[in-house]
């Protein structure tokens, strides 16, 4: 503490931002955690309830115990793309293989969508851990150079060159580097498992889209 | 033509707030603070004690007495064995009859040159005695002789031990005063008029900023050719505490008068109370600094 309390101002302001960045980082690392178990633990849920019940309508009236889960966002948006084809085919005559063709890329378009924006919700604040992991040693390394040519400005006055005079200066110049590292760590190590969560999640997301889609071409040749 | 209502998914989700694990973030950083900063697992204790040393001879006082301010010089073992052996040669018996008798004969020998005296002595006394002596009489006048020549080499003897005290003594006086003066002499100052043991606070805190001034080999080379002095004044409370301080003269050597600062600064904290709150006025001389550490 004492280290940090003698650090010059532009070491002191240094250190003010790295730790910006860690508390940052931090509850950064503990919202995606909160919400990826979440997604994980009620996309597991919500394909057993899916595989479980055999109409579309059934379903879409349990997602509410679901809600975390991107496959349930894919479902209902799919549901309610083919609840909305069918309302204008009811009222509408027209060619039945021209009309399924286009329902089929409709619900493949609103596939894609939803799993764009499901992927980037999952993916937010992602890029602060990011650039924390990358920028905050490079920070902390600049207040211990700073601190260092203080310490070495200080050596010139006092005109000692002694253990004495020179450690102090460069070890509080080295705490730094030192919160820079406790920063970035953190943050490199939870970027890469939210990383490796997220493509676990967005493959899950391909495979129902793949699903689905093979689900609504049965439903049209009135398999 | 019905309406198509925009994606409305943002609101489907129950994100948690982030607001509320900022606060989280911060509270665990605060914690982690506390406990590197806060000694909560006794982990200090390998840490040894802070070590005070007290100097009860150099205490500050307003008005020392006369004495000496530094009692350490002083050598007591090498000058007592030449007491005892000087004691235990004058108490002899015929010493003191004799003296008045031998003292004309030693005055005019150096005391340098001890052994070539006994010699001149010897041969006078021999040459009246032989010739004008009887048989009978020779045997008293030889004893007479012997205890004659055995009390001119004592008298000879001592006059060399004192010829020796007077170098020793002349020898101390040369290396300094603080060698001369006994281990008895009460502890004070030199110019002290005072009644109280002690130094004065003055040179007391002038010694104490000149412990603590860093000074490069450079400009203590310096002061061979250069003079460098800055006058201070400095206020002390009575806990030894510097309350404020200006550098009234510069000495125009930048380095010197930094230096000099950082010292003073340093010294912030004496080791000792003082008597009272005091303002001194101290002057910091380069070369008498430099002459105290060579």
């Amino acid at each position: 503490m004492e280290l940090v309390l003698n650090a010059g101002p532009v070491v002191k302001l240094v250190l003010l931002i790295l730790v910006y960045f860690s508390v940052v980082s931090w509850t950064i690392i503990f919202y995606k955690q909160l919400v990826i178990r979440r997604a994980i633990r009620d996309s597991d849920r919500f394909l057993d309830f899916f595989w479980s019940k055999k109409r579309f309508d059934a379903i879409s009236q349990g997602l509410d115990g679901f809600r975390q889960s991107p496959l349930t966002v894919l479902f209902r948006e799919v549901y309610r793309e083919l609840a909305q084809s069918r309302r204008q085919s009811d009222g509408q005559e027209s060619d039945n293989l021209v009309a399924d063709l286009g329902e089929q890329e409709r619900v493949a378009r609103v596939l894609r969508r939803s799993t764009t924006s499901e992927t980037h919700r999952l993916e937010k604040y992602l890029s602060f851990l990011a650039t924390t992991g990358s920028a905050a040693p490079f920070i902390g390394l600049f207040g211990t150079v700073w601190g260092i040519m203080d310490a070495f400005h200080g050596i010139g006055t006092s005109g000692s060159a002694s253990l004495a005079v020179v450690a102090p200066g460069i070890s509080e110049a080295l705490v730094a580097t030192a919160i820079g590292l406790v920063a970035a760590i953190p943050a490199v190590i939870g970027y890469n498992h939210f990383v490796n969560k997220v493509n676990v999640l967005t493959g899950e997301m391909d495979n129902f889209s793949q699903e689905m889609l093979n689900i609504v071409q049965r439903m049209s040749r009135g398999n | 033509m019905s309406v198509v209502p925009l994606r409305q998914n943002n609101t489907f989700h129950k994100d948690p707030k982030f607001g509320r694990l900022l606060l989280v973030s911060l509270i665990a950083h605060v914690l982690v603070l506390v406990v590197f900063s806060v000694d909560l697992f006794g982990t200090k204790v390998r840490y040894k004690p802070p070590v005070y040393y007290v100097d009860l001879i150099h205490k500050p006082v307003l008005n020392p007495q006369a004495g000496r301010p530094d009692p350490r010089p002083v050598s007591k073992p090498k000058p007592e064995p030449v007491k005892p052996a000087a004691q235990t040669v004058t108490p002899a018996v015929p010493r003191e009859p004799v003296k008045p008798e031998v003292k004309p004969l030693v005055k005019p020998t150096p005391a340098a040159e001890p052994k070539p005296k006994p010699k001149p002595a010897e041969k006078p006394v021999p040459k009246p005695t032989e010739k004008p002596v009887a048989k009978p009489v020779q045997a008293k006048e030889q004893k007479l002789q012997s205890a004659l020549d055995e009390i001119r080499e004592r008298q000879a003897r001592e006059a060399e031990r004192e010829a020796l005290k007077d170098k020793l003594a002349k020898l101390r006086d040369s290396v300094g005063a603080a060698a001369t003066v006994p281990a008895d002499v009460p502890v004070g100052m030199p110019d002290g008029q005072g009644d109280e043991v002690g130094v004065s606070a003055l040179a007391f805190v002038q010694a104490f900023i000149q412990q603590n001034w860093v000074l490069s080999p450079y400009l203590l080379d310096q002061s061979r050719i250069a003079d460098f002095e800055a006058v201070a004044t400095l206020n002390y409370s009575a806990s030894g505490s510097l309350t404020s301080y200006s550098v009234d003269r510069l000495s125009g050597n930048k380095q010197f008068d930094d230096s000099l600062k950082t010292a003073i600064v340093k010294s912030r904290q004496l080791a000792q109370p003082l008597p009272k709150e005091l303002k001194l006025v101290v002057t910091f001389n380069l070369k008498d600094i430099a002459a105290a550490r060579r």
